[in-house]
């Protein structure tokens, strides 16, 4: 069976919650807006229910510790197509047989693990690839555009680091982000998470830094490029 | 003189420093302030040569009372010189800290008057962050040779590393290319900041501390100024991390700046050696390796053919195959292609079955490197029976 849900974590953890509740046999979950409809499919759609998608989170956490949550998560939000299949796969070994769950010579399990780990890397490199400028009324505005929907993993971070300054991060490929006010973070998306007018001075004297650091009798292209993807050079100030 | 010229002249005067980490620290954002610092570190942008920048690396000032034959800002040099306001490095490091083009600051200088003076000169930088804008980013202060134990120690408490540069790896070598230095002038800070720490580490329970450069301190070596061999090199770093406990020694690749006669002609940096240093380094501090494993009296010089572990394993042939099965942690290490990451992964799957190469392979060992020293199934018997030099041509 194919079960349909909201495109949002909470839609996929609401799923998991139907297929225990109604012992489903899952072939696929996948979210409905970018279903394909084939042929002798048998389809199921899920309406998301956030207590049920809590009950799960719950369930996972008492089982298999909030490391796994966190590991869930950071899957869940590669957006790669096959991920949920494979998470369902691995957060069923969790409440079915927890002793073999963490068994990463099995493939879905093995994808969880491996996944997770590519897209936490790219939010702690992401910590350093923002690039904030100054925009009217000293909002500080930053844009980038992660491989993985990664932008709400950012959050704690800068408000950590900045916490009284007001600040916004686009991702503008998917037109979300996440905006602090000097006391939350909200996530926005729409006319919220549009670009305001930006002047700021400093750039140029970044820039300049930049150049003057390099050393040109080590020049190698190779490894700055291994270090920082070509990818994410458009929106770093220093690239431009 | 603009800003942005200052910044060209101090910045390209303090870049020959390599070290860049921003990481050990964790200090947390003090109430009203910003800026903290994460144990990881971050790195935020790479310049063309491929190394990382994740501080602010100027120097306060370039003019200099000495006159060492490597360094660009020595006395007899005829460079433009340039020397930063305290306002002007601080309103630099907050600016582009909010902009996060940037970890933090790191600060040197050139020796100005006399050491206590050019200490005090950083010092009150790094107060003025600290105290007058509260900012928690991570900060790298050098301590200047010479510089009194008390401007030291001060600094210590500002810090979230320090580091005195060795430079040049042997006495007679640094007498002859800094005829102003000696390794007194260089030992003297650093074992005065080992005391300092210890002492502090040993005290963490006691409430109200201050934190004392927490994030350790660091060295730096030129390789390829003087004719010191690799053995020479990785025994001193070995002794540095041992009895000194510094956190890191960098090596950096010779780059003439000077002509001087005192010191080699050569076509290009040696950065191949640097790499391989790097390399032996790496196996100190996170493999198990001692350095009298990695080079001996015999093996002076690292092989820039192989790395150290697969030139360690070809010298070793009683110690492998390795059996991923049952083989522990630390051996598992030795294996070449072999990395930390791996070794764990391969430590906890194990519990689940048997490990096939095609597992390896997605775990991300280098089975072009790792198959020859492996136990395994899926490899052929013939690969495990050859000789050293046979693994050599065959890589």
């Amino acid at each position: 069976m194919i079960l349909l849900t909201e495109q949002s974590l909470e839609g996929f953890l609401s799923a998991v919650f139907e297929a225990f509740r109604l012992k489903l046999s899952v072939q696929r979950i996948v979210a409905e807006e970018i279903y394909i409809p084939q042929m002798f499919e048998d389809t199921h759609s899920i309406t998301t229910n956030p207590e049920n998608a809590a009950r799960v989170w719950k369930g996972i956490q008492k089982n298999a510790g909030k490391n796994t949550v966190f590991m869930v998560q950071a899957a869940y939000l590669s957006e790669l197509p096959e991920m949920e299949i494979s998470l369902w796969e691995y957060i069923k070994g969790i409440f079915t047989n927890p002793e073999q769950a963490q068994n990463t010579l099995e493939p879905h399990t093995f994808t969880v693990f491996q996944t997770a780990n590519k897209v936490r890397k790219e939010a702690h490199d992401m910590k350093g690839f923002v690039r904030f400028q100054k925009a009217e009324n000293d909002l500080m505005v930053a844009v980038v555009e992660p491989t993985y929907n990664i932008v709400n993993l950012l959050a704690e971070h800068f408000a950590n680091r900045f916490p009284n300054m007001q600040w916004m991060i686009v991702d503008v490929k998917r037109g979300l982000g996440i905006h602090y006010d000097c006391r939350d973070v909200y996530e926005i998306c729409g006319k919220a998470a549009e670009i305001p007018k930006i002047d700021d001075e400093f750039s140029a004297l970044w820039k300049g830094y930049y150049k003057f650091v390099n050393i040109k009798e080590r020049k190698n292209p190779r490894l700055q490029r291994r270090c920082l993807p070509v990818k994410y050079w458009k929106h770093l100030t220093e690239m431009g | 003189m603009e800003l942005l010229q200052k910044l060209e002249i101090l910045a390209g005067a303090a870049k020959y420093d390599v070290s860049c980490s921003s990481s050990g620290g964790s200090r947390t954002t003090q109430r009203g302030g910003f800026g903290n610092s994460c144990p990881a570190g971050v790195c935020h942008s790479f310049t063309e040569d491929g190394r990382c920048i994740s501080l602010l690396k100027i120097l306060l000032t370039n003019v200099c009372l000495y006159d060492c034959a490597y360094c660009a800002n020595r006395k007899s040099n005829d460079v433009p010189r340039a020397t930063f306001k305290v306002e002007e490095v601080v309103k630099l490091t907050i600016e582009f800290y909010k902009r996060n083009y940037i970890e933090g600051l790191f600060l040197s200088s050139g020796v100005i008057k006399n050491p206590d003076y050019t200490m005090e000169a950083l010092l009150r930088v790094a107060k003025s962050l600290r105290e007058e804008h509260k900012f928690g980013g991570y900060i790298h202060l050098k301590a200047i040779p010479g510089a009194s134990q008390d401007l030291i120690t001060l600094a210590g408490y500002y810090a979230d590393r320090m580091s005195v540069n060795i430079e040049i790896p042997s006495e007679p070598s640094l007498k002859m290319l800094a005829p102003d230095k000696n390794f007194e002038s260089v030992y003297s800070p650093m074992n005065r900041l080992r005391t300092k720490i210890l002492e502090h580490k040993g005290n963490l329970k006691k409430r109200g501390l201050k934190k004392f450069v927490p994030a350790g301190q660091s060295t730096q070596m030129i390789i390829g100024a003087s004719p010191e061999n690799d053995l020479n090199i990785i025994t001193l770093a070995a002794s540095l991390y041992k009895t000194q406990e510094l956190k890191r020694v960098y090596y950096s690749g010779y780059i003439p700046v000077n002509e001087d006669g005192r010191l080699p002609v050569i076509s290009a940096p040696p950065l191949k050696r640097e790499n391989r240093l790097y390399q032996a380094d790496w196996l100190m501090r996170f493999y198990g390796f001692s350095y009298d494993e990695i080079l001996d009296k015999n093996n002076p010089w690292l092989d820039l053919e192989f790395d150290p572990k697969m030139a360690w394993a070809l010298r070793h042939p009683e110690f492998f195959p390795i059996d991923l099965d049952c083989a522990s942690y630390e051996e598992i290490l030795r294996v070449p292609g072999v990395g930390v990451k791996s070794a764990k992964f391969i430590v906890h799957s194990r519990k689940f079955g048997k490990i096939r190469l095609e597992h390896l392979k997605k775990m991300g060992v280098a089975l072009k490197r790792a198959k020859f020293f492996i136990a395994n199934p899926d490899v052929p018997n013939e690969w495990r029976k050859l000789y050293p030099e046979q693994v050599r041509t065959l890589l």
